[in-house]
């Protein structure tokens, strides 16, 4: 019977919802718009777009036995790059070119930078230095 | 007695009560956190299928929270407020652990901090929710639990569907299997999945057993939550593999046994939904 009674009482809208409640459910809210806005917006807008890379060397480090050049790589354009192949090329003055070296990167995210380092038996920092994607796999 | 004066131990019992959904979102999502493939997916999958992901994901939550709730406490609306608060407990979550982890690097850009996390956040939500409603500490002759009919049933089943799927979808495997099987295989997995779901739920004795109604025969009550469950389970997860974009460029025959293949767990997940809950 007493169940009954309680049961009647179920009219009485939400008889006391903890100020912790509405605070957590009014995040939840705000994340779930905010986050299928965004999503719409880039989704429409941004689309998969390659875009420039943009590199720069960082340092260089005498390791004894040949130099390493830290550089960072920028991928300017939307598009995600996986397997990223990188070639960095020592050139003289005269733009010959003395050494070069490649590593693949992983994964760029679109408008995001990676590091990595590139061996060297010359010094880089007495030769210029071209860093250039050579191509790349859809992730 | 029913006083609208505020009471603070309302709100020390509700903390108690998010301690709980908190634990629920850790052990439910923790498998997910703590794979690889969830993290890019959510970076690079596709916007807009990501949107309709959290989209599908909210009338779920929603109706979990009002068939879990209590009847004489939740209205439509606490459910809705329940959800939210899931899916808050999810996302805080998410990006508490995946930053002690280093996933997420406050560097990258903030595209992929939300696909990373509202990825995560699928399992964490419904983990959250579970552990709010259902371990509550309600006491059982002055709340009851709301008549939920079968309508209730296929909404359980959807989410343990929805539940094992989006835990094994994102992982190469699936489509590693689908691969490796041929068309024996695959229907042979079919049977299998029905099987396991019927006797789980009516045959091999867990707490929470189903028991076959004498008026109601057994093909009937296989066709009316068995196979219906099975198509539920493997719709889900066709539904979760093309938001992940795994059919992207797949032949046909492919999407088929891809979907077979991830309809087992979410097979398993529905059955088990309806024990549970």
């Amino acid at each position: 019977m007493a169940s009954s009674k309680t049961k009647r009482a179920s009219h009485r809208p939400h008889p006391e919802t903890p100020i912790l409640e509405w605070l957590l459910g009014g995040i939840g809210c705000a994340l779930v718009i905010a986050c299928i806005a965004f999503l719409i917006y880039q989704g429409v807008n941004d689309g998969e777009r390659p875009g420039r890379l943009i590199s720069k060397v960082l340092s260089v480090t005498d390791t004894g036995d040949g130099y390493v050049a830290r550089f960072t790589i920028h991928n300017a354009g939307s598009q995600a790059l996986a397997n990223l192949h990188v070639r960095a090329r020592l050139l003289d003055s005269d733009r010959r070119e003395v050494e070069r070296a490649t590593v693949v990167i992983d994964y760029v995210p679109g408008h995001s930078l990676q590091q990595g380092g590139f061996y060297f038996q010359h010094d880089p920092r007495k030769l210029e230095v071209e860093i250039r994607g050579e191509g790349y796999q859809k992730p | 007695m029913a006083s609208r004066t505020y009471s603070w131990d309302s709100e020390r019992a509700y903390l108690v009560g998010l301690s709980r959904a908190f634990g629920g979102a850790l052990l439910f999502a923790l498998p997910v956190l703590m794979t690889m493939e969830t993290w890019d997916l959510g970076a690079q999958m596709n916007r807009l299928r990501l949107a309709v992901l959290i989209v599908g994901l909210l009338p779920l939550l929603v109706g979990l929270a009002f068939y879990l709730g209590f009847e004489r406490v939740t209205s439509l609306f606490d459910a809705v407020l329940d959800a939210f608060v899931a899916i808050a407990v999810a996302a805080l979550l998410a990006i508490a652990i995946l930053f002690v982890f280093g996933v997420l690097d406050p560097e990258d850009p903030a595209h992929e901090w939300i696909g990373k996390i509202a990825l995560q956040g699928i399992a964490g939500s419904i983990g959250a929710l579970l552990a709010q409603s259902q371990f509550g500490q309600a006491k059982r002759d002055e709340h009851r639990r709301r008549e939920g009919g079968v309508f209730a049933e296929y909404f359980f089943m959807a989410a343990g569907a929805l539940f094992l799927s989006a835990n094994v979808a994102p992982t190469e495997e699936v489509a590693v299997i689908a691969h490796m099987m041929n068309p024996w295989h695959a229907l042979v997995l079919i049977i299998l999945s029905l099987a396991l779901m019927h006797a789980f739920v009516y045959v091999v004795g867990f707490k929470g057993q189903h028991a076959r109604a004498e008026h109601v025969s057994l093909p009937r009550e296989f066709v009316r939550f068995t196979v219906i469950g099975y198509l539920l389970a493997a719709a889900i997860s066709a539904f979760i593999c093309w938001c992940l974009g795994r059919f992207d460029g797949v032949a046909a025959t492919e999407i088929l046994s891809i979907t077979i293949v991830l309809a087992f767990p979410a097979a398993i997940g529905a059955a088990a939904a309806r024990l549970v809950l």
